[in-house]
């Protein structure tokens, strides 16, 4: 059949694709220490096209080629909670779970029952020296992720770079290695919120909407073209 | 059908609760000790289509994947326990603790609940009790004849009798410390109960060991900031819009789908 048939319904799918990816974006607007998805198009793989194809190279449509994340700076509000921690920089935090270490940049903790620091799904907070525990008395944390009570240092948060993180949900990231933080700095009594822009995201969402119905329209038409000429030969 | 459908929907679930935590805390700005709560918000999960990583061809690997998200969720709600601001009544029975910790109190269970509610009342045989008449623990007996109370910041409780020029000590307020404040338990009238996730209560002296003194006369409001719960709200209905906008998108563009044939 007409290979532009197939060109218009891939860029169909591919649409629709990025329409999940920020679809997603917006509903964690609000989804503190939140990295947005990014989606890329790329051509449809040539080899691809050309399996299904026996006329010669043509131009083979479009199709999501990968996601990644846009790892610009979310904004810092206020909460006034000392177990608030927002990063700025390149820096994550280190949260132990039964996989092995993830990152956070969701500094949203917690203490448990025996003053543990804790992220909200009671997974330990690692600390230089593994998991930290908090004196009973007020305690601050310095700009350097240092942890002193009284006077005295009780802790110094892990904060490290993860190199090419993905989302795992749940606030949380992994990666296959991470190197030591460079620049960065933590703030007490904030958090940092999603690094998502709602009307940036519909607009894209928008955009989507636009190319997708384009995409429609080219395929109605070559279906009408073919469909006339039927009718020519009959 | 289309992820973001449902990715959307999860937003628009997520901020009716948000909605609902924020009219609650609204609700209670004149509530005596009340706390107010905050809804922490999570991506749900990733379904990876493409694993960055993988390899492509003899020494190329792929640098980014594809993953696509598939919507938020509520993580917790989680009670944020800074200081209310102080009123000053003059009432004796009106106690504040400057600090951390929580009043003890008897229910009618016999179990202990756990209160920053210092608005204490004497009932008909002299114990200091709660508005909804829960006795205070240790149980505090105020005598008949008592022409002043005076509650000292370490919770001494003393009383000048009539006809008397000296104060007596006739009993003593601890309060309880918990590791993790946020993990204890709503139990509506301003009463909180522990927990396996708050830790044990540590009772002892008001003022020592990181629990906050004692201060006579004086009441604690609740810690809800109006202006804040405010814009909070604007935040959460925008949200809530842009995630209906984003089903429309998507519903659109399922109908442009079924369009495609005329």
């Amino acid at each position: 059949m007409l290979r532009g048939l197939y060109a218009a319904a891939s860029a169909m799918v591919a649409q629709l694709a990025r329409q999940d990816v920020y679809a997603n974006n917006l509903a964690n607007a609000n989804s503190v220490g939140f990295r947005r998805s990014r989606v890329a198009l790329g051509q449809f793989p040539a080899d691809l096209q050309a399996a299904l194809d026996t006329a010669g190279p043509a131009a083979g449509g479009a199709a999501a080629a990968a996601t990644d994340l846009d790892t610009t700076q979310g904004p810092l509000t206020t909460t006034s909670r000392p177990l608030d921690l927002a990063l700025t920089g390149d820096a994550f935090f280190t949260i132990q779970t039964p996989n092995g270490p993830a990152y956070t940049r969701d500094g949203r903790f917690m203490l448990d029952s025996r003053s543990r620091l804790v992220t909200l799904q009671g997974q330990f907070v690692l600390g230089e020296q593994g998991p930290i525990t908090l004196p009973a008395t007020d305690f601050t944390v310095s700009a350097e992720g240092e942890i002193s009570s009284g006077g005295s240092v009780v802790g110094k948060l892990r904060l490290v770079a993860p190199v090419n993180a993905r989302q795992i949900g749940g606030g949380l990231f992994t990666a296959a290695q991470a190197g030591p933080a460079q620049a960065f700095s933590v703030s007490q009594g904030m958090v940092e919120q999603a690094n998502v822009n709602g009307v940036q995201e519909m607009a894209r969402m928008l955009n989507g909407y636009r190319l997708y119905e384009a995409n429609a329209t080219a395929l109605r038409t070559q279906d009408e073209t073919v469909s006339s000429l039927q009718r020519v030969v009959q | 059908m289309m992820r973001a459908l449902w990715s959307a929907a999860s937003g628009m679930i997520a901020q009716q609760l948000n909605v609902d935590t924020i009219a609650n805390n609204l609700a209670n700005v004149n509530t005596t000790g009340f706390k107010r709560e905050r809804v922490d918000f999570q991506d749900l999960m990733y379904q990876t289509a493409r694993v960055a990583g993988t390899p492509v061809a003899q020494g190329v690997e792929l640098p980014t994947g594809i993953q696509v998200g598939l919507g938020t969720r509520a993580a917790a709600t989680t009670k944020i326990f800074s200081q209310g601001t102080f009123q000053d009544t003059g009432n004796p029975l009106d106690v504040v603790i400057e600090g951390d910790g929580f009043f003890q109190i008897t229910r009618p269970s016999g179990e202990i609940a756990y209160t920053r509610a210092g608005a204490f009342k004497l009932d008909s045989s002299g114990n200091v009790v709660t508005p909804d008449g829960y006795p205070l623990e240790p149980a505090i007996t105020i005598p008949a004849n008592t022409n002043a109370i005076s509650i000292g910041a370490d919770g001494t409780v003393a009383v000048t009798l009539a006809g008397q020029t000296a104060p007596q000590t006739i009993g003593q307020i601890t309060i309880a410390r918990f590791a993790n404040p946020a993990g204890l338990s709503n139990i509506g009238h301003s009463l909180y109960s522990a927990t396996a996730a708050s830790g044990a209560a540590d009772v002892g002296t008001p003022g020592q060991d990181g629990r906050g003194g004692l201060a006579q006369g004086v009441l604690e409001l609740s810690n809800v900031q109006v202006v804040e719960e405010l814009v909070n709200m604007i935040t959460a209905q925008r949200a809530y819009e842009a995630n209906s906008q984003a089903i429309k998108v998507a519903d659109d563009m399922l109908q442009t789908a079924n369009n495609t044939r005329r």
